[in-house]
């Protein structure tokens, strides 16, 4: 019955405890503020993403680990709008190495509206589970802000996704 | 640090209104709707007193023109959407026969620019241009100027089998990673400014050398054949082209040598990091192998066409795309990598097509050239094969080369009889400068690519253009008296009439 089927709501990590910064805070306040939420004797990250807002309040956009990592060195991006197809040189990398160490400290203070991603995807608090994912799969995404009556009430990831149709599908 | 958070809101999109965009847009419509419903304009009369008239559909040619060259500059819409509004207001204002005009969107000189990208394309993606350049830094060694010339001259080797666009964005890495070597200030340096303009020009010298390496190549010598009934082979070109290209890049070489002298003389630890780099990437791949293999044979058929009668038969089009097909088969490429084709650079390319076979077949570009003919009545025949290359070198920096080309050279191949200028001569030294671009990012992809190192400035761009620019004109005027008679190229024809 579609009554029973999971919905958004009831896995969703509210915004309160999920790791969230003002866009003109730093690169280092989001690798402090992802460090501050730990689990386990190894201190493994919690939280792989941080959701950033403004001065109203208002969500804009958000960040993963990737997202900060890029932001450390102009050279992990390759120029886009060429025609053809983009090629990938990890190998480039025995050349850059020892200037990337030299210097990836000093990017510590840049701001995270320099490097974040607007939102884009976003889902609503009585979805289907399976929407969530669906918009996932499709999109790359690990995690979307979940929106009840004008506001961000939290998020929901793929993590509790998984763990939610594991139980469900008795996988 | 987590901010207190109770209610937080979504924020409103504010995108800002684009009001210089509107304006251009209606100022390629106004131009349009102006020309063509414009009461008929007088007659062009040539030197012999013959009569051109513009007939409405030539009119129409005109405001199309006049629209999508309005439409390209300011990139109102994306590139390719303007040549489909070209070949839109041909068919619905009946300019020419809508099957007509469509049909120059697939002309062969379209699918072989197609063709070319492919190429482009597979060796970045087998790999096989990663293999090159680090074997060619492996090479140069650590000498600041002799990786200056290595950085050039496998620029401009790539562009003569893959489109110097795709050659930028693979070098561009490349150099990123030598000049992280070189320099660990986020700083420009003299050596940053002239490795990345020099392989933003460099490109350009090389792109000209084959049908391969730009798309304008095959559009011109696809006007060529239409308006002069002459078909320029891929070797006669590349024969033509070969000096002057070779000739720029190493004259750009003593440029940046010259100016943009490196601070340090050596990168220490350069050449055994690359070696390292080569060492990594393996044995040669099965897929580097056919790859190579099938693009050689194809360069070779293609250039053998003039000298094995069996060949000559056979349309340089299709033979090039066999190795597409090649591809494909061989599952070298997939059709994940067939979805990845810039549509917009290919429908720009085809929209330039047809903006230049409508200018000529309703009579507009005749009607034009017997009008600019006034100018240069009186002057000797280099002054406006120089003149003519000069303004499509200051249009290639505007607009697009390919559109740069479109919009010229149908006028100057009808201008040339007159002045006893051979077509040839118009035809090369066009493509000579439509390919070099010095002076704005916007002239060609690899200007801006280049950009993106945050080396220079484009008022920094724009001040070594002007001397470089001067220096294509000095080896344009060199190639049309010096290299090209030696090499056999008819230059001066009979005056018409």
């Amino acid at each position: 019955m579609a009554a029973e089927n999971p919905i958004v709501r009831d896995f969703i990590i509210p915004i309160d405890r999920y790791p969230h910064l003002r866009e003109t805070q730093t690169l280092s306040d989001a690798v402090q503020v992802l460090m501050s939420h730990t689990c386990g004797e190894n201190e493994y990250l919690r939280y792989a993403g941080i959701l950033v807002l403004n001065e109203k309040n208002q969500l804009v956009g958000g960040l993963n680990l990737q997202d900060i990592l890029r932001a450390l060195d102009k050279r992990f991006a390759l120029p886009k709008g060429h025609e053809g197809k983009a090629g990938e040189y990890p190998n480039l990398a025995i050349l850059w190495e020892d200037s990337f160490f030299h210097k990836c400290s000093e990017k510590k203070d840049i701001a995270i509206s320099d490097f974040m991603v607007p939102t884009k995807k976003i889902v609503k608090g009585d979805d289907p589970l399976l929407k969530a994912l669906s918009i996932m799969l499709h999109g790359n995404e690990v995690v979307l802000p979940v929106k009840e009556e004008g506001s961000i009430i939290g998020v929901i990831r793929l993590e509790e996704i998984f763990l939610a149709l594991c139980g469900v599908c008795k996988l | 640090m987590s901010q207190s958070t109770t209610n937080v809101a979504l924020a409103d999109e504010a995108t800002p209104f684009d009001w210089k965009r509107l304006i251009f847009m209606f100022t390629g419509i106004g131009l349009f709707l102006f020309v063509y419903y414009c009461p008929p304009w007088p007659d062009a009369i040539d030197p012999l007193g013959e009569h051109f008239v513009l007939s409405q559909q030539a009119k129409g040619a005109l405001a199309v023109f006049l629209l999508a060259a309005t439409w390209w500059v300011f990139e109102v819409v994306p590139i390719g959407v303007t040549s489909l509004t070209i070949g839109m207001l041909q068919a619905l204002f009946m300019i020419r026969d809508p099957k007509v005009a469509f049909k120059d969107f697939m002309d062969p000189s379209v699918l072989f620019i197609f063709g070319s990208i492919v190429i482009g394309m597979v060796f970045t993606k087998t790999g096989l241009t990663k293999r090159i350049a680090y074997k060619m830094l492996s090479i140069v060694g650590e000498r600041t100027s002799m990786i200056y010339l290595g950085c050039f001259v496998m620029t401009a080797a790539l562009t003569h089998i893959m489109a110097h666009t795709a050659v930028a964005a693979t070098m561009f890495p490349l150099l990123m990673a030598i000049h992280a070597l070189y320099s660990d200030e986020d700083k420009p340096s003299k050596f940053g400014k002239g490795l990345f303009i020099g392989m933003a020009y460099v490109a350009g010298a090389g792109s000209i050398i084959t049908l391969l390496g730009a798309a304008r190549g095959a559009v011109a010598l696809g006007f060529y054949k239409d308006i002069m009934n002459v078909d320029i082979s891929f070797f006669q070109l590349t024969m033509y082209m070969f000096p002057v290209g070779w000739l720029m890049v190493f004259i750009l070489w003593g440029f940046f040598m010259l100016f943009f002298k490196p601070e340090r003389a050596i990168i220490p630890g350069l050449k055994a990091k690359a070696q390292r780099m080569y060492v990594e990437l393996g044995a040669w791949s099965t897929k580097e192998i056919l790859t190579a293999s099938i693009v050689v044979v194809t360069i070779l058929v293609i250039a053998l066409k003039n000298f094995v009668p069996a060949l000559g038969s056979l349309d340089k089009t299709g033979i090039l795309l066999c190795s597409t097909i090649a591809f494909f088969l061989l599952n070298i490429l997939t059709i994940d990598d067939l979805e990845e084709i810039p549509w917009n650079i290919i429908l720009l390319f085809a929209g330039a097509m047809s903006i230049g076979f409508c200018l000529w077949e309703t009579g507009a570009a005749k009607w034009m050239a017997v009008n600019w003919l006034v100018l240069f009545q009186n002057s000797p025949p280099i002054v406006f094969v120089l003149g003519m290359a000069f303004f499509v070198m200051m249009m290639t920096n505007f607009i697009m080369n390919v559109a740069a080309i479109a919009i010229s050279l149908p006028v100057a191949l009808v201008i040339a009889p007159y002045l006893g200028v051979g077509g040839e001569v118009i035809l090369f030294s066009a493509l000579v400068v439509s390919g070099m671009p010095f002076l704005l990012l916007v002239g060609a992809a690899p200007n801006a690519i280049a950009y993106n190192s945050k080396q220079f400035t484009t008022g920094e761009f724009f001040l070594w253009g002007v001397p470089a620019s001067i220096i294509l004109m000095a080896v344009t005027w060199f190639a049309v008296t010096v290299i090209w008679p030696l090499m056999g190229m008819q230059i001066y024809v009979p005056v018409a009439g």
